[in-house]
């Protein structure tokens, strides 16, 4: 019986070391597979576009499907109109959505920026020609994760929906 | 994907730096060297992970070098050749207890700072001293004759 006393380590079997060096292999391919992976982008983010269409109206939304916290995000909502715009194009996002964002800025500026129930309401000069974008300067929250469901929606003046699109974005660790 | 080549390419840096500093800085850090060590370990964070303050982005940052210090291992336990490259050489610095005023240049090495590691390790005289040897870890091994 060995002495409680003895430091002296019993030494591994073959079948031990045998084990702990398969062991030690398979650790070191998963952790090649992640880093493989990772250098693939697997782990990055990824970007999505969602669409939707009346007689009047096309809006594609650009949104990122995956991001992971404090990463740069590329949000971009093209509004296409038949004819050319002749009134201020009001475009409403869900406010739950910006909760992820660590929002900087929107290009163009808007000429007013309204909060209205738990949207974030823009208005924008009419823009020259027939197609109308609008793109989020921002970031995924640091800490935030989780899935991220937007809703932006074209407003009329009288603040009826014209057209909306949803879409999700998936927050990883 | 850029964390793991940021993450490859400061691991690469480090390693020409800590080959190009040398041996005795290594291991001898005075509190101004330890200093600049953390700093250093800061700017290395900040050149790796940038912005990004993810789980996935740190693990894979730390993935990438535990996979490149295994690589730089078994390279240098597979292929004896490169040895000296990836983890330097033993330097010979004393024989016969006499100082080798070249080797000792070359590792920018004083007489006082070999007396001060003889001593630690219990040496009293180096004219007892049949080998002393630079390590490529930094540390001194001394060799003694047996009536020392």
């Amino acid at each position: 019986m060995r002495n409680a006393t003895d430091t002296k380590p019993e030494a591994a079997s073959g079948c031990q070391q045998k084990r702990a060096r398969w062991g030690r292999r398979c650790y070191l391919t998963l952790l090649a597979v992640f880093v493989l992976l990772g250098l693939f982008n697997f782990w990055g983010s990824s970007t999505s576009t969602v669409s939707a269409s009346t007689p009047a109206y096309k809006v594609s939304v650009t949104y990122p499907s995956r991001t992971r916290p404090s990463l740069p995000i590329e949000w971009k909502a093209s509004l296409h109109h038949r004819g050319p715009f002749e009134r201020p194009v009001r475009i409403a996002i869900n406010l739950s959505y910006f909760d992820y964002l660590d929002f900087n800025n929107v290009y163009p500026t808007p000429i007013t920026t309204k909060n209205i129930g738990n949207q974030v309401i823009w208005t924008f000069a009419p823009p020259a020609g027939n197609t109308f974008n609008v793109l989020i300067d921002g970031r995924t929250q640091p800490g935030r994760r989780g899935w991220a469901h937007g809703v932006a929606t074209v407003l009329s003046q009288a603040g009826n929906d014209l057209i909306s699109v949803r879409y999700t974005t998936v927050v990883v660790p | 994907m850029q964390i793991v080549l940021r993450a490859a390419a400061m691991y690469f840096f480090v390693w020409f730096l800590t080959r190009a500093i040398g041996k005795k800085e290594l291991a001898t850090l005075s509190v101004f060297e330890m200093i600049l060590l953390v700093v250093t370990g800061d700017l290395f964070q900040q050149g790796v992970m940038q912005e990004d303050m993810s789980v996935t982005g740190s693990a894979l940052a730390i993935s990438t070098l535990g996979l490149l210090v295994v690589t730089f291992s078994y390279i240098s336990f597979r292929f004896a050749p490169t040895r000296p490259t990836l983890e330097g050489v033993s330097v010979v610095i004393l024989r016969d207890g006499k100082p080798l005023e070249t080797a000792m240049k070359v590792e920018r090495l004083t007489l006082d700072e070999v007396r001060a590691a003889a001593r630690q390790e219990g040496i009293d005289d180096l004219s007892s001293v049949v080998l002393g040897v630079l390590e490529p870890n930094g540390k001194f091994s001394f060799l003694q004759n047996d009536s020392g």
